[in-house]
């Protein structure tokens, strides 16, 4: 492995009881070096999560390009930024950690609360690590809540802006990136979104897919769906075949077939959207839970499917509903196919469920409005 | 066995409802038939789905799944081969919904028939298991459900018990095993066979490890040196699974047998007590609970199969006649009783099933009458302090309350055997005391509680819904629901019987019970929590049929359209719309006059609602025609539309929906073509409504049974259906359906049916078919047609003006044909006019021999009448030439001076009539001088002053005269007499003013014909006023603002008080004129009677509508 970023920043100790510096390894001349052992994270081991499994140790340095872990055996670890799913400390706070799951699982407005509980006793001597993904989980969270809200970007875009700033070589860099662009597209800044995306454009091959396809989201929600599409079909063809390339194209596989849909090629969406269910693990929630509902509009859409697109958005309301986001998408649709399938009593439940799980939800919005 | 637990005689056999879901987990562990081939992404999810919707209950969108999986052939490689089964689940739940029993019945049939698609696959293993039990479960349901549905009122009892016989014989076949000890099993047949094959597979492979690793510990016993092999890890595992499996089997075999002695009861429970069948199925069931006993004594299961052995026991010695028989045979089932109540314990099932035994017991020992014996000491306290116990009221189920109540008779039989009174006074204590318990809870023995509390001299009063739950509440209701049930028969067979007096107080002591349940569910409706939504959708239900028992119409039509829209999928919620819509029905007829229209409008919406939500059953089919007669008389072809669109294919009552829709619109048709050209809709909006009124009764016309009587609706139609033929010069189908046999409108009206003979649909056939044949030129026919037309007239005072109303009508139906071809695409063609020309031939040939041949009044009266007809249509300039219709006015004029000559007392009689047509064809003909003369002369008589008639015709022709007039100064006169009416010698006029002042109070005293007739003509005299206003400001040199004011305000003041406008074409008319008007008055952006709504809300109050 490579070197990665071009910054170097070396821990000092500066941990309670001033425990003795160890030197991290030569090759990771542009790693943020982490001071470890004793002191509040001393207890426990470190634990990134990636897509090869789940590595334990001492993570030793991080950077925009990968994390650094050193295992009991001495070895260390390089896992690629790529690769990385979680990094988990071993001394960090309860709520940190929690806050940084409920974020994971799409849960933004409670991370943002959960974030809040950590004590600031909690993290008395703590080194910079843990500080740094403190401030990364409480901008990240305030980020992810106000798209997940659908309320004004503005002041969410400035913390993440300023954690890019002051965090430049964070292993979450590229993340924020693209949340950054995300809530610029959302300001209806487009030209800026785009410059957010070219620099997550800069990252590996598969944060290059991911840059198209965000791109094409933001021109998607301006509803200018050939051209979403062109830019989805840009990201398919970047040539990577690694796992993270092959999950991000599967995504943007995803993003094609919804601009099918709103396209009115309802037949080539579905075939599109039964293609990628066919090549995902069932287990893969999140994704299958988006798929599902694309399936569910591309039906909808048809005109005369609306039984095949309540069965779409049922899979999601019944078997993966664990994101927010979509949970709360498919039970606005199911909401409006209830009720013109004359099944008040369902279109009312559908409504209830989706009004009290997920009240700041532009979809619980809509389906207020709407009735 | 903790499932055993809730065994009820109620709940017994949907114990093993849905096995399904469980058999894949088996399945995995033993390598069956799901492991063949990992499934795609696909098939996992749908199975997920699939799973997740047996929980949620959603068996429908289960039923659509499945179907898609089964569409979707090849797909879903292992799920495909449980679809059938999976269906057959899908079903039960979705019959459990299901109210109508003919729908349950036939839903119930298709699970069954699922069930042996599925079968006939030759599952194995746990799906066999399932698909046996579910089998047999389905089975007994079906058969408990007929021996039900025996007990009811007005069943052929014998035959429901029989078929329910039929079901129990099947479901014992499907669940007991026939495998004798050690015989092999290659292929279960059954449930039993199929638990059993399972379990000694399972037996066998567990043997095969256990004996391995009693081999590998031998051989390392034996050899003393080398270390003991232990199992593979992978062994162990399977192991641990196996014996887990082992003990599930075990089980399930335990609940199969359970099941089959549980079928073989309430087989007994289809028969005849003490018949030879019913003493086998009871032994039966008996025996197998028996052997159970025998077997597993030490669990529950055991314990449970002696209870219902001795209860199967006791029933077969009650049913014994002979005395010593049934001693001994008592003396049986008690012992086997005290097996049970002699269990210890206050936890898990034994105090609900020793409370069963106990109930039974004291029921046995009744019959032996115990109670009188002195030395009898099983009753003990131990068994007293049980009964006496107080118990919480969610605890007292029917078996408690079973063992509660016998021994409240115990303890007063007991008493009543005391020679010394104080010594049974403890003991009528006793008896008060649990019959008090039994008899506040209004639930089962409830009644006889009371009675005896009565008995023993403690009354209760009447319960006022029992504790402060839902459940408990509407347990309350129940009774007194029972109650009145009681009464109504009572009544009825009191009436049957000609005991007025005491039906009388039958019926009136059911309407107290009735007033108790609604009193009741009201009360218990605020304490259901949203758990109980279904039990309360059932409750509103109830109290919806409660509400118009009683009459009380508008509650119960609000809350029967409550359900219909919010709960539409609620059971009962079908029933509920259609007590709804009745009681709407009959508000609409005998409601508050004043809310009539309104029941009959939220009848026709709550009709379309039920079309919508159940299209296929039979309440829709009602619906659709109330919906029809609803739209109908909206005059809204559009509406009408719509609801020919919802009709489904399958609906029962399609064709009839079909004529009676297409008649409807094929009215519309006709009434509105004769509205003026800016308020008639487009020629080709009338041209497709024509186009679907016909292609509806063609479709309905070809569903009308043959053989079948003919329904006046299927002849109404077909005759509508003539009109439209000879309108397009479909000659041929026009005499094809006039000479139908069965339907044929002429068939009927010549034929021996006086229904058809006489009466409105006679007269219209006739008019219809003697345009037809004269068109035709079947002379002979259109003279019979003729003849018949005056026979059908009579010959009372009115016959004449009857007569002349029907040559009328037929003159304005020839007039619509010709306006017909005088109007779209065609007019002006050549085509049109050669038509037009052949028609006006037939007629003048056929007039004229009549007028020469036919000296009858009568007969001079239609030639007049029809050439008047034919020279006065407005719209007929294109097909009929000016110079042709001058002349059919003239003959017409000639025609009616001619018998105006004639005189004598016939003439007499039709002289007013003749008059007012003479002043007709003047009018026609400019000739507003002798009109005018015509007129006063009608007028001159006080009597026909009062004729509404003559006075339009008086108020048109002034109109028209004021019109058409050069002379300023007499235009303005003849419209200011058109307004407010004119005295001229004798003659009195009333004029538009006059008219619409005499009709304000009749056209909105009610929504008859009569007042809606009047109310058209009302709005018409009320536009004839303003238009009249408007003319003269036109002419005016003077006062011509002042009056445009008072031409606006004649609308402005009608908007006002009747803002409706007598409907959606006069509100168009009054709309045009008003913005005409405001044009006078100088307005270059007229708003026309949206500027009068405007003002008006502007100008409400603030709040108001809020």
């Amino acid at each position: 492995m490579g070197t990665y970023g071009t910054g170097k920043r070396r821990m000092s100790s500066r941990m309670a009881g001033g425990v003795r510096l160890r030197m991290a390894v030569a090759w990771s001349a542009a790693l943020l070096i982490v001071g470890w052992a004793g002191g509040v994270r001393g207890q426990a081991p470190d634990r990134v999560l990636s897509t090869e499994g789940t590595f334990t140790g001492k993570v030793v340095a991080v950077g925009i390009d990968g994390v650094d872990l050193e295992e009991r055996s001495g070895d260390t670890r390089k896992i690629a930024i790529d690769q990385v799913r979680e990094v988990q400390f071993g001394g960090e706070p309860q709520s940190l950690r929690a806050a940084r799951s409920l974020l994971m699982r799409g849960r933004a407005a409670d991370a943002v609360e959960e974030a809040a509980k950590v004590e600031a006793s909690e993290l008395d001597g703590a080194e910079q690590v843990l500080l740094d993904e403190l401030d990364f989980v409480k901008a990240a969270a305030a980020g992810r809540a106000a798209l997940a809200a659908a309320v004004d970007p503005k002041d969410a875009g400035r913390v993440v802006n300023e954690f890019i700033t002051k965090h430049p070589k964070s292993h979450h860099f590229y993340e924020m990136q693209e949340l950054l662009g995300d809530l610029l597209a959302r300001a209806g800044k487009p030209d800026a979104a785009a410059s957010a995306y070219a620099t997550l454009a800069k990252g590996p091959a598969a944060f290059k897919v991911r840059a198209a396809a965000a791109k094409a989201g933001m021109l998607f929600s301006q509803q200018k769906f050939a051209e979403a599409m062109a830019e989805y079909d840009a990201a398919i063809a970047i040539e990577a075949n690694d796992d993270a390339s092959t999950a991000q194209k599967r995504n943007a596989e995803l993003g094609k077939a919804r601009c099918l849909a709103q396209l009115g090629k309802n037949a080539e969406a579905v075939a599109a959207v039964q293609a990628i269910v066919k090549q995902t693990d069932p287990e893969e929630k999140e994704l299958l839970g988006r798929a599902y509902n694309v399936l569910g509009d591309a039906y909808r859409a048809a005109g005369d499917k609306d039984q095949d697109a309540l069965i779409s958005y049922l899979t999601v309301d019944l078997v993966y509903n664990g994101n927010p986001d979509s949970h709360a998408e498919a039970l606005s649709h199911l909401a409006d196919l209830w009720e013109k399938a004359k099944n008040p009593e369902r279109s009312r439940e559908a409504r209830k469920l989706l009004q009290e799980s997920y009240p700041t939800s532009p979809w619980a919005k809509q389906a207020a409005g709407g009735g | 066995m903790s499932r055993l637990t809730t065994t009820s005689s109620d709940g017994f056999f949907r114990l093993l409802g849905p096995l399904c879901s469980a058999w894949f987990l088996a399945a995995a562990v033993t390598g069956l038939s799901a492991a063949e081939a990992t499934p795609g992404t696909q098939e996992v999810v749908t199975r997920r789905l699939l799973d997740a919707l047996d929980e949620r209950q959603m068996p429908d969108v289960s039923l659509w799944v499945l179907d898609r999986v089964a569409r979707d052939a090849g797909s879903y490689p292992a799920l495909d081969k449980e679809v059938p089964f999976r269906r057959a689940t899908a079903l039960v739940a979705t019959s459990r919904l299901e109210t109508d029993s003919k729908k349950r019945s036939k839903i119930l049939d298709d699970a069954e028939q699922e069930i042996d698609r599925f079968l006939a696959n030759g599952p194995a293993g746990e799906q066999s298991i399932a698909a046996y039990t579910q089998k047999g479960n389905l089975l007994v349901e079906r058969g408990r459900s007929k021996v039900d549905q025996s007990k009811r009122p007005g069943e052929d009892a014998k035959s429901r018990l029989a078929e329910a016989v039929g079901f129990f014989d099947t479901a014992i076949k499907t669940l007991e095993g026939q495998a004798k000890k050690d015989e092999p099993i290659d292929v279960a047949r059954n449930a039993e066979d199929a638990v059993l094959k399972e379990l000694r597979d399972v037996d066998r492979r567990l043997g095969e490890l256990q004996g391995k690793a009693k081999d590998k510990a031998a051989d390392g016993d034996e050899a003393g040196k080398s270390p003991r092999k232990p199992l593979k890890p992978s062994d162990l595992r399977l192991i641990e699974q196996l014996e887990e499996r082992q003990e599930r089997l075990r089980g399930q075999l335990l609940q199969t047998r359970l099941l089959v002695g549980g079928a073989y009861y309430e087989k007994s429970r289809a028969l005849a007590v003490g018949s030879a069948e019913w003493q086998t199925a009871l032994q039966t069931s008996a025996a197998h609970y028996k052997e159970l006993y025998d077997k597993y004594r030490t669990r529950g299961v055991g314990q449970f199969a002696r209870y219902y052995q001795g209860r199967n026991e006791l029933q077969l010695a009650q049913a014994e006649s002979k005395a010593d028989e049934k001693k001994k045979l008592l003396d049986k089932a008690l012992l086997t009783l005290s097996d049970v109540r002699g269990l210890e314990g206050e936890t898990g099932f034994v105090p609900g099933l020793r409370a069963k035994a106990i109930g039974s017991t004291l029921e046995g020992w009744l019959e032996l009458k115990k109670y009188a014996d002195k030395d009898f000491k099983e009753f003990d306290d131990r068994l007293q302090k049980i009964v006496l116990a107080t118990v919480p009221a969610d605890r007292l189920d029917a078996d408690w309350l079973a063992m509660k109540y016998r021994a409240a008779e115990w303890f007063t039989k007991a008493a009543e055997a005391q020679a010394d009174k104080a010594k049974g006074r403890p003991l009528l204590q006793n008896a008060k005391k649990v019959a008090l318990d039994v008899a506040k809870l209004n639930r089962e023995y409830a009644k006889e509680a009371r009675a005896l509390l009565e008995q023993l001299g403690k009354s209760l009063p009447d319960d006022d819904g029992g504790g402060g739950s839902f459940d408990a509440a509407m347990d309350a209701v129940r009774l007194a629901l029972s109650s009145m049930m009681e009464k109504q028969a009572a009544a009825k067979q009191a009436q049957a019987a000609n005991q007025a007096a005491e039906a009388e107080a039958a019926a009136k002591a059911a309407a107290v019970e009735r007033e108790k349940v609604i009193a009741g569910i009201r009360r218990a409706l605020p304490l259901a929590t949203t758990d109980d939504l279904d039990a309360v959708n059932q409750a509103r239900y109830m109290l919806t049929f409660m509400l118009y028992d009683a009459r009380r119409l508008h509650d119960s039509a609000a809350l029967g359209a409550f359900l219909a829209e919010r709960y539409p999928n609620a059971k009962g919620s079908r029933q509920a719309a259609k007590i709804a819509m009745a009681s709407l029905q009959q508000l609409s007829k005998e409601g508050v006059p004043e809310w009539r229209a309104a029941a009959k409008r939220q009848c026709g919406d709550l009709a379309e609602l039920i079309m919508r939500t159940w299209p296929e059953d039979a309440e829709s089919a009602d619906a659709a025609v109330i919906a029809i007669a609803t739209a109908t008389e909206a005059r809204d072809p559009e509406r009408l539309i719509q609801i020919l669109d919802r009709v489904p294919p399958s609906s029962p009552r399609r064709a009839e929906v079909l004529l009676r829709a297409g008649s409807a619109l094929w009215r519309d048709v006709l009434e509105k073509r004769a509205l003026d050209e800016g308020v008639r809709p487009a020629a080709e909006t009338l041209a497709g409504w024509k186009r679907r009124a016909a292609a509806a009764i063609d479709e309905g016309l070809a569903g009308v049974p043959a053989g079948a009587p003919p329904a006046r609706t299927t002849v109404a139609a077909a005759l509508a259906r003539v009109q439209m033929a000879i309108e397009d010069g479909e000659g041929d189908l026009a005499l094809r359906l006039l000479e139908q046999p069965e339907y044929g409108p002429w068939t009927l009206v010549t034929g021996k049916d006086p229904a058809y003979a006489t009466g409105p649909l006679a007269e219209s056939t006739l008019t219809v078919a003697l345009r037809y044949f004269i068109q035709s030129e079947q002379i002979d026919k259109a003279q019979q047609a003729m003849d018949r037309l005056e026979a059908v007239a009579g010959t009372g005072d009115e016959a004449s003006a009857k007569l002349t109303a029907m040559y009328l009508a037929m003159g304005r139906e020839l007039q619509g044909q010709l306006d017909a071809l005088g109007a779209g695409e065609q007019a002006g063609s050549a085509a049109a006019l050669a038509k037009a020309s052949a028609i006006l031939a037939g007629f003048e040939k056929f007039l004229d021999g009549v007028a020469k041949r036919d000296p009858k009044v009568t007969s001079q009266m239609w030639v007049a009448t029809t050439y008047l007809s034919l020279g006065s249509g407005a719209g007929t300039g294109s097909v009929v030439p000016k110079a042709k219709a001058d002349g059919y006015l003239a003959k017409a004029a000639d025609a009616y001076r001619r018998l105006l000559g004639k005189g004598g007392n016939e003439i007499a009689r039709f002289e007013p009539s003749i008059r007012l047509k003479v002043a007709t064809v003047c009018r026609e003909l400019g000739q507003w001088d002798e009109a005018q003369e015509q007129i006063d002369w009608i007028l001159a008589d006080p009597k026909r002053q009062n004729s509404l008639d003559a006075q339009i015709q008086a108020a048109e022709l002034l109109q028209a005269a004021g019109e058409k007039m050069a002379d300023k100064a007499k235009a303005e006169q003849f419209l200011k007499e058109a307004i407010v009416g004119r005295r001229r010698g004798q003659s009195v006029a009333w004029g538009w003013g006059g008219i619409a002042n005499k009709l304000a109070r009749q056209a909105f005293a009610g929504n008859d014909d009569k007042a809606l007739d009047a109310r058209g003509k009302f709005f018409t005299a009320r536009l004839n006023v303003a238009k009249c206003r408007l003319k003269r400001a036109e002419a005016a040199t003077q006062e011509r603002e002042k009056l445009l004011d008072m031409a606006f305000n004649d609308i402005a003041i009608t908007y006002k008080l009747y803002p409706e406008l007598g409907g959606k074409g006069m509100e168009k008319q009054f709309d045009r004129l008003l913005k005409e008007i405001e044009k006078a008055r100088g307005n270059p952006a007229p708003k026309g009677i949206a500027g009068l709504k405007a003002a008006a809300e502007a100008a409400a109050p603030a709040g108001a509508g809020t």
